[in-house]
């Protein structure tokens, strides 16, 4: 039986006990075949797999024995993202990880209560909690022996916060700024829009576009390395240990998030019972495969996960009213309280400069009488930009976003008018090859101040986004439509 | 019966509830329809000796307009459930005031395109009648259809279907581009279902339930989701069964 989850930080390190069966796990599962469903590459694959990807970097022997094509379909290219159920599949997904590994550790007389450590990264009250912890740096344990929480293809940061590809930092702000857990079309919720079975859906949730992608290409290193690190493209992200504590911090902001009395946690039907036909299938530490649905994530079932705490580092104001989630039936697509107030003319493609495309205004928020008018809408509107069915060819992308007047100089707007999305599993987006439709990923963050601060001087009719990659020498990045959506505040 | 749940709860929501109705009232409009000028009946009245007079049959021997009718409405009742996963895209991606207009044209150029594909199927199915004789007809079109389905061409084309394009939110563009999207989903959907379309024409009775599996069939594989291209069990089965567990291990090269 799995025990209580704790900060890396506070476990006593470098080194503690924790993470050395975690490291020792780690190796054993290594050994193990890939058709053996307990094995790591098994583990990893069912995030994602990119079987020319593994066997080119040498992660699969040439001729090693896969599972069947049928398995495979099954049980790989599970993970969700840009969807309903990011949160929840992760989730269950980390609870199976756990499982294993805490078998392994029992029968090789550790602690039967040994539990998956977390990566604080976001507890400002504690010294370097950005730096990737130090064992998964040291390239031997204490012992000598090889380290195989080091044992990964990454970028060069040592320390997360706003890197040359990616020049923004993490934040709390979907702890607090997202109320809600299911977003509406256009706009950001908690945990993401409606959505089917989708390993790269349609559109990000506040957690998942931050800090979860961005940890992602922080750590992975963007496309300036290549091939580039494990954690910049789901297909390879499972394989690096740093993914699982990175992942169990996720879990725990979500966990946080959901003890927050004003908070609406998803909890209809279709959100309860998980997709259809494909559902969640993951395999437990004798092999077996069974499957779970989002309702068994939710607190008091039967993958509720135990934290040592949901304060530090998750932006949730203390205390947390305990059993205070509340729970919201979530309204159909396409019914909710968002709308389109303004889109660009045509689809921009995004090289080694920037480009420049117009939004034209159909509605102005705030203005009253507009696009918001009868939705009851208090504390003034919100206004968010989107990047919708972007496609490239690289693993993940990074779109830095400045919006003006018509006509206005970009150079000439402060540090905070520049937005910064990030596509992680682009490539799986874009290609129609594998388990996509190629439709390509959508992001979104909120610019309520930035088009207030346009408003003020005046109506605007159009506005200007100025889209550039921030590394300049990425491949090719297509944008289809950029939008603004606007919903009542609050 | 979570299978059973969560397909109950994702056949509630969304626009599929609707299109289901108005693919059954094609169904009963079929039903009530004069058989003798129909689409089978055409089909079984020429041997391949007499392929070359097609065009004297569907002029003379049949009623055109009752032909392109009976057609129309075996697209409304068979295709227009697998709309909803693309019907619902546009719905998110247009303006409230474009909706109506844009998922009308929609629905438009994805039915055109489906009725123009009678001139490959029709004589598609001629053909097969006629090369194989009516007792064999069902049975080699129903082969035809689940080699097509298990076949890696069929999940490229499904995946491809899967796919959406950039739509307009507002105004004419909006609607100029959702007919746009109809025609290219139904292209699309040609792809995969075609053979499905020429099962239902090799036999002159049974027509209409005949019709019936195959859109319930049709509906099964649209539901699921994309998958790398290879040799498989149709995954219309799988919608319906739930996954395979054959087991033959292979060697990653």
């Amino acid at each position: 039986m799995a025990g209580t989850r704790t900060d890396i930080a506070k476990l006593g390190g470098p080194w503690s006990d924790t993470m050395l069966w975690y490291a020792r796990a780690v190796a054993a599962l290594r050994t193990r075949p890939f058709d053996q469903r307990t094995s790591w590459t098994y583990l990893g694959a069912i995030h994602g797999f990119d079987p020319q990807g593994w066997l080119g970097q040498g992660i699969l022997p040439q001729n090693t024995s896969a599972p069947s094509q049928d398995e495979m379909r099954l049980m790989f290219n599970q993970c969700q993202h840009a969807g309903w159920f990011f949160l929840p599949w992760h989730r269950g997904y980390l609870h199976a990880f756990e499982e294993i590994l805490g078998a392994w550790i029992t029968s090789q007389g550790g602690p039967a209560d040994w539990a998956l450590p977390y990566w604080n990264y976001l507890n400002d009250d504690a010294a370097g909690a950005r730096d990737l912890p130090q064992e998964f740096r040291d390239p031997t344990l204490p012992d000598g022996s090889p380290n195989a929480l080091s044992d990964a293809r990454r970028g060069p940061a040592t320390a997360l916060g706003p890197q040359p590809w990616i020049p923004v930092d993490i934040s709390l702000t979907a702890q607090t700024a997202e109320s809600i857990y299911t977003a509406d079309p256009g706009t950001l919720g908690y945990g993401g829009p409606i959505s089917g079975f989708a390993q790269q859906g349609s559109a990000f949730g506040a957690n998942e576009s931050d800090p979860h992608n961005l940890v992602h290409v922080m750590i992975g290193g963007g496309v300036a390395v290549d091939p580039p690190g494990w954690m910049f493209d789901p297909n390879f992200a499972a394989l690096d240990p740093i993914f699982w504590v990175h992942h169990c911090n996720v879990d725990r902001l979500w966990a946080a998030w959901t003890t927050d009395p004003a908070h609406s946690q998803e909890d209809s039907s279709p959100w309860r019972n998980g997709p259809f036909p494909r559902q969640f299938t993951m395999p437990d530490s004798t092999g077996g495969l069974s499957v779970f649905v989002p309702s068994e994530t939710l607190p008091g079932e039967a993958l509720e996960p135990t934290y040592d705490d949901l304060i530090d580092g998750t932006g949730i104001v203390p205390p947390p009213v305990v059993g205070g989630l509340e729970m919201m039936a979530a309204r159909s697509p396409g019914r909710g309280s968002s709308a389109l107030i303004g889109a660009n003319e045509s689809a921009v493609t995004v090289g080694r400069g920037q480009v420049r495309s117009r939004i034209a205004m159909t509605a102005r928020p705030g203005a009253g009488g507009g696009a918001l008018e009868g939705m009851g809408a208090g504390g003034g509107e919100r206004v968010y930009l989107n990047l919708e069915g972007v496609r490239g060819e690289s693993a993940s992308g990074v779109l830095n976003v400045v919006l003006t007047k018509a006509g206005a100089d970009p150079a000439a707007e402060g540090a905070e008018a520049v937005k910064t999305l990030v596509f992680f599993g682009l490539g799986n987006a874009t290609s129609a090859e594998g388990p996509h439709g190629g439709s390509g990923l959508s992001a979104t963050v909120e610019v309520t101040d930035i088009v207030r601060r346009l408003e003020a001087t005046g109506a605007v009719g159009e506005i200007e986004a100025h889209v550039a990659q921030p590394s300049g020498d990425g491949p090719e990045i297509t944008v289809d439509r950029i939008t603004l959506y606007a919903r009542p505040g609050g | 019966m979570r299978r059973l749940a969560a397909f109950a709860a994702h056949a509630g929501a969304g626009p599929l509830p609707a299109l289901l109705a108005l693919s059954g009232a094609a169904y009963l409009t079929l039903a009530f329809l004069p058989q003798a000028a129909g689409l089978a009946a055409l089909c079984g009245s020429l041997g391949i000796e007499e392929l070359w007079r097609f065009p004297e049959a569907v002029l003379f021997w049949t009623s055109p307009g009752a032909l392109a009718l009976e057609w129309a409405l075996m697209v409304v009742a068979m295709m227009t459930p697998l709309t909803a996963f693309t019907l619902a895209y546009a719905h998110r991606s247009l303006a409230p005031q474009s909706r109506r207009a844009g998922i009308a044209g929609y629905l438009l150029g994805y039915w055109a395109t489906w009725c123009g594909s009678i001139a490959v199927v029709l004589p598609l199915s001629l053909l097969l009648v006629s090369a194989v004789g009516k007792p064999l007809a069902l049975p080699s079109a129903l082969a035809l259809a689940l080699i097509h389905a298990a076949s890696p061409m069929a999940q490229r084309a499904r995946n491809r279907a899967h796919g959406t394009l950039r739509l307009a939110p507002f105004g004419l563009r909006a609607v100029r581009d959702c007919i746009g999207l109809g025609i290219v989903s139904g292209l699309r959907c040609i792809a995969v279902c075609w053979p499905w379309m020429v099962l239902p024409m090799t036999v002159e009775s049974w027509h209409l339930v005949l019709m019936m599996l195959a859109g319930l069939y049709l509906l099964a594989d649209r539901l699921a989701p994309p998958a790398p291209p290879a040799w498989r069990i149709p995954p219309a089965w799988e919608t319906l069964m739930g996954p395979s567990r054959l087991s033959v291990p292979r060697r990653m090269s």
